[in-house]
């Protein structure tokens, strides 16, 4: 990992933050403590300056001038720490006693005169009064305070400096927790989007906010790579399944052009013009799915009868299927409850294809049957088959576009009947299922319940509620044993 | 019938062109959709084949504007953008028909020909008659020669579709599209089949067939010529 990237990381700006905001409140508390300090330190020292000249000024009225000389010679002698400072002076400044060379210049509270060879940082605070003619002077050095300053601020910087230290290491501990995790999904990302669409992000036990991203993130990239792996099936197979009509087409057209009889040529050119109608149809349903599939718009959806629907469809289809040798039974009493929300062109399109796809495969004098119910306030469709039905393993797979499990067979049929059937049931949240008839083939479809606000101007209010509230789309094969094999 | 076609690949322009000339039709053609809108404007055709995607303006839009300027002229969309939505969007704009691209020019043609002789407003006849055959709308029953026809529900919409426009050909998309609401073609027999059945009611017991099939093209019914 960079180190750059490192310091740049949210966990040690946010470390960096913290610092900051210490220094500022450290720096404004240690400036009050110290101010405090000072003043209660420079107290002591007057009150100490203060007995010491009442000591004189006692002196003064108990002897006058020369109990006083006394008295500051005593003193002198017996403080030998050269931390107080007397001093008795004419007002013309000659000294008359103490250990003090010049006399002060002012009355009251000050700063003493530093004496010579007196450090600069050793000053004297000192008490100045006139006592009868004589300038008195009791003082005492101030070092003391100073020293305390300074170790208070010493403490104050120190701790300061360790704090700071402190936050900066955990900050870089933790940021390089987040850093390292972050660096990996940077390269997983980087990774897929170089190509390698099997690349997914490690999750953590730790469950924190970056696993939970990084799942969201694995579920987004399994979607997409389910999805590049389906376009990738479909663009194969529609490549394999439009080259051969095209090729029979092409055939057909150069066996035309040299085609010397009228009549021949023109059989040839409209069996070229056929091939390429398929070719146009498989082009037009592919299309179809791919709208179906992406589109999200429900303007064109309505509440309508699925019994109404299937009745009419049998009624469409049950000359058709008696003419191919099959029998095409139908509940015959609609069931009023049972009403599908949706697209009803494209439902009726899904289960025209289901009962094709059941009369393509169920074989001669098969029995083909549709059912309508409601069913927890959802509606469900069957389209049953006597036929050899599908194997369970193979359930899933006859969703696919181009998918044929018996082309060896020579089924006629583009593949795509079932995959349309998925995109329109993915598009209303319904759910098919594949599962056996014994024998043959039964295909349920279970539509959702209609929402309960179908009309509504605002198609934000219908798109969203109604997608989250819904049951995710899926297609299931249903677990089902003992079936005959095609 | 003076038609303008409005599309902008000019092989198929210039096709269609000569198979509606051949019909008897005066065509005259435009590449862009601007010259569409104006040619319409200025002009007077009976008819417009319309292009959806052209240069300058799309085909939606040159009908949008027709329609909001007041002009009621037949309007037959085709396209290469042949999904229900499209349909759908096409038909709320205006027009009165689609087809989809690849067409086949019979297709195309009976179309055209049924475009033509809408009956202007919405005069909604009651009872049709061909010959002796008589469909009454109303009580839902068809005679042929005084005899009762049994009809199933297609069957009698199946033979509805084909007298209203009698003597002219319908296509199989169009009975799809009009008879049973399918925008796809299914895979299965199903216009062949019902056809079948309505012809062994219609037909098979009587001396003269009223219904009959253009080959690649569609059914018509008429009396005998």
């Amino acid at each position: 990992m960079r180190p750059a990237s490192l310091f740049s990381g949210v966990a040690f700006r946010s470390a960096l933050l913290f610092l900051l905001v210490f220094a500022v409140v450290l720096t404004v508390a240690g400036i009050a403590i110290l101010r405090t300090t000072e003043a209660s330190m420079t107290d002591q020292l007057r009150s100490s300056i203060t007995e010491d000249f009442d000591l004189l000024r006692d002196a003064n009225v108990t002897g006058g001038e020369t109990e006083l000389v006394k008295f500051m010679r005593a003193a002198v002698a017996t403080r030998s720490d050269k931390q107080s400072e007397f001093g008795l002076f004419k007002l013309s400044g000659r000294k008359i006693a103490g250990n003090m060379s010049l006399a002060p210049t002012f009355r009251g509270w000050g700063l003493l005169p530093p004496e010579p060879g007196q450090s600069a940082d050793n000053r004297f605070l000192g008490y100045v009064e006139m006592l009868d003619d004589n300038v008195v002077v009791a003082g005492r050095s101030q070092r003391f305070l100073d020293t305390e300053s300074g170790v208070i601020l010493n403490a104050l910087i120190l701790s300061g400096l360790v704090i700071c230290l402190a936050a900066l290491g955990i900050g870089y501990f933790l940021n390089r927790g987040v850093s390292q995790k972050l660096a990996v999904i940077d390269g997983t990302l980087a990774e897929v989007s170089h190509g390698n669409s099997g690349a997914r992000l490690p999750v953590g036990r730790s469950n924190d906010q970056i696993d939970h991203v990084s799942r969201q993130i694995n579920a987004h990239l399994d979607r997409l790579s389910e999805l590049m792996a389906n376009m990738r099936n479909t663009i194969v197979a529609i490549a394999h399944d439009l080259k051969s009509p095209m090729h029979r087409a092409y055939m057909l057209l150069q066996e035309a052009a040299d085609e010397p009889e009228p009549r021949a040529a023109s059989s040839k050119l409209r069996r070229a013009t056929g091939e390429l109608e398929a070719l146009g149809g498989v082009l037009d349903t592919v299309l179809r799915i791919s709208r179906i599939e992406t589109s999200n718009d429900i303007s064109g959806y309505t509440t309508f009868s699925a019994a109404v629907l299937v009745q009419d469809l049998a009624q469409t289809f049950e000359p058709v299927i008696e003419a191919a040798g099959q029998t095409l039974r139908s509940a015959s009493v609609p069931e009023s409850g049972a009403a599908i929300f949706g697209d009803r062109k494209m439902v009726q399109q899904m289960l025209v294809n289901l009962i094709e796809n059941a009369s393509r495969h169920a074989g001669p004098e098969s029995v083909i049957e549709l059912g309508v119910r409601a069913d927890d306030g959802g509606t469900i469709v069957t389209v049953a088959d006597s036929g050899p039905g599908i194997p369970p393993d193979k359930r899933e797979e006859v969703f696919e576009p181009f998918r044929r499990l018996n082309e060896s067979r020579g089924t006629p049929g583009s593949g795509l009947g079932l995959a349309l059937v998925k995109a329109v049931a993915t598009r209303h949240h319904a759910r098919v299922t594949l599962g056996d008839n014994h024998p043959g083939l039964r295909v349920t479809v279970y539509f959702p319940p209609p929402p309960a606000i179908v009309a509504g101007p605002d198609r934000s209010t219908m798109d969203s509620p109604q997608v989250a509230d819904s049951p995710r789309p899926q297609v299931l094969p249903e677990a089902a044993t003992n079936f005959t094999a095609k | 019938m003076k038609i303008l076609v409005a599309e902008d690949d000019t092989q198929s322009a210039e096709f269609l062109r000569k198979g509606l000339v051949q019909e008897g039709h005066s065509v005259e053609c435009v590449f862009d959709g601007r010259d569409a809108l104006s040619y319409c404007l200025y002009n007077t055709p009976d008819m417009v084949i319309l292009d959806r995607m052209m240069p300058g303006m799309d085909g939606l839009t040159v009908l949008k504007t027709l329609r909001a300027a007041g002009r009621q002229l037949p309007v037959l969309f085709l396209t290469s953008m042949g999904d229900v939505d499209d349909r759908v969007e096409g038909l709320l704009a205006g027009g009165d028909d689609y087809l989809v691209k690849p067409f086949h020019f019979s297709e195309l043609l009976a179309r055209v020909t049924s475009l033509a002789r809408r009956p202007a407003g919405n005069e909604q006849p009651t009872r049709l008659v061909v010959h002796d055959l008589e469909l009454d709308l109303l009580s839902h029953t068809a005679r042929r020669a005084g005899t009762v026809i049994d009809l199933q529900a297609k069957e009698f919409t199946l033979l509805e579709v084909l007298m209203r426009n009698t003597g002219r050909i319908i296509t199989k998309t169009m009975l799809l599209e009009q008879v049973w609401d399918f925008n796809f073609d299914p895979k299965t027999t199903v216009v062949e089949t019902h056809m079948s059945r309505l012809r062994a009611k219609v037909d098979k017991p009587f001396e003269v067939p009223l219904i009959h099939t253009t080959r690649n093209s569609g059914y018509s019914i008429h009396a005998p010529r």
